[in-house]
């Protein structure tokens, strides 16, 4: 099995078959970090494909100073967070609509309940939507680190690496993720 | 309170003060118990590791890209170094003449230069001294000053 740093090697040279290799080993790291980080999930596939499109591109580029992983993971962020900044269309007006349904709607979901009622599988659905929604109105430093925390499992360590940025700021960003994810939640 | 620290709960982060206190009102409350185990679930629920994968149709869009892309990059290539190929004799040409024609406005301005000029307009004036009287040369050289001072 060759190693990532050969398949980029051999990606600069225009390896058609690298490249699948490479796309193969890292589409479920892309497409999970996408469908995390895009505020619309249905672009999830069209901007992976875009991410690796710009990994073809930049793979002559590529200065070997941190792990293919790392790099992948990088633009595949970089790129959520441009469509999203893109595509960010009078997100102010709606958040006020929100904000006052979204209180009604973590309560009826969060109420208590029987396990074994047939509709707490609908309700559990629910539950999952409202904490994506919550995750997805962070501020996009926040979301990003706790995306790569607790989906990825990074330490603070790999997340200030992906992010460019110092550990205790990383540690600042998923502690004010957790309070403003508190904030956001039944206390809404 | 538990409404307060749902995140925290889901994510052991809460500190020990906190924890017990907390513990101690869900062995009595059921409602808060239900809603903690609930939160944590779905918490948990979120952040499940999945392995997606690229649906074919996606895949081969992206071939077709990267390949559109090689085709793309390859025939700037090959108009480069086809207008390479032809431009570089001519180049070299056009470096060497400017090479000359700057050399050549260099020495007009050089300090021999003017001292030769310097030279030859004192050989000029000596032959002018030289012009016998009455000669055609002489009678010229009068009407163009008897000109010149006329229109003074």
């Amino acid at each position: 099995m060759l190693k990532d740093e050969e398949l980029i090697r051999r990606i600069a040279q225009k390896d058609h078959l690298a490249f699948k290799t490479l796309v193969e080993r890292y589409q479920a790291l892309v497409l999970r970090t996408c469908r995390s980080l895009l505020d619309d999930a249905e672009n999830t596939e069209d901007i992976a494909q875009e991410v690796f499109f710009q990994v073809y591109k930049s793979a002559s580029k590529f200065r070997y100073d941190s792990s293919v992983s790392t790099w992948v993971r990088r633009i595949a962020i970089n790129r959520c967070l441009n469509f999203n900044r893109d595509n960010r269309k009078f997100r102010w007006l709606t958040r006020l609509e929100e904000a006052s349904e979204n209180k009604d709607r973590w309560k009826s979901a969060f109420r208590a309940s029987d396990e074994n009622d047939p509709a707490s599988a609908f309700q559990e659905a629910e539950q999952k939507q409202l904490i994506r929604e919550a995750i997805a109105s962070l501020p996009e430093k926040q979301k990003t680190a706790l995306i790569l925390n607790k989906l990825e499992g990074f330490s603070c360590e790999e997340i200030a690496e992906t992010m460019k940025t110092s550990v205790s700021a990383v540690e600042a960003c998923l502690h004010r993720a957790r309070l403003n994810l508190q904030k956001n939640s039944l206390r809404a | 309170m538990v409404e307060r620290n749902l995140v925290e709960m889901a994510e052991n982060l809460l500190d020990k003060k906190t924890h017990q206190k907390l513990r101690e009102h869900l062995e009595h409350c059921e409602r808060c118990a239900s809603l903690s185990r609930s939160f944590s679930r779905a918490w948990q629920a979120v952040f499940f590791k999945e392995e997606p994968c690229f649906s074919p149709a996606s895949l081969v869009n992206l071939m077709r890209m990267v390949t559109a892309y090689d085709k793309r990059s390859s025939r700037w290539q090959e108009i480069f170094y086809s207008a390479w190929r032809f431009l570089r004799p001519s180049l070299i040409t056009v470096l060497l003449l400017a090479g000359i024609f700057a050399g050549h406005q260099l020495g007009k301005i050089s300090p021999e230069r003017s001292r030769s000029e310097g030279s030859f307009a004192r050989r000029l004036l000596a032959t002018l001294e030289d012009i016998p009287k009455g000669s055609l040369a002489d009678f010229y050289i009068s009407q163009q000053i008897l000109e010149k001072e006329k229109s003074k």
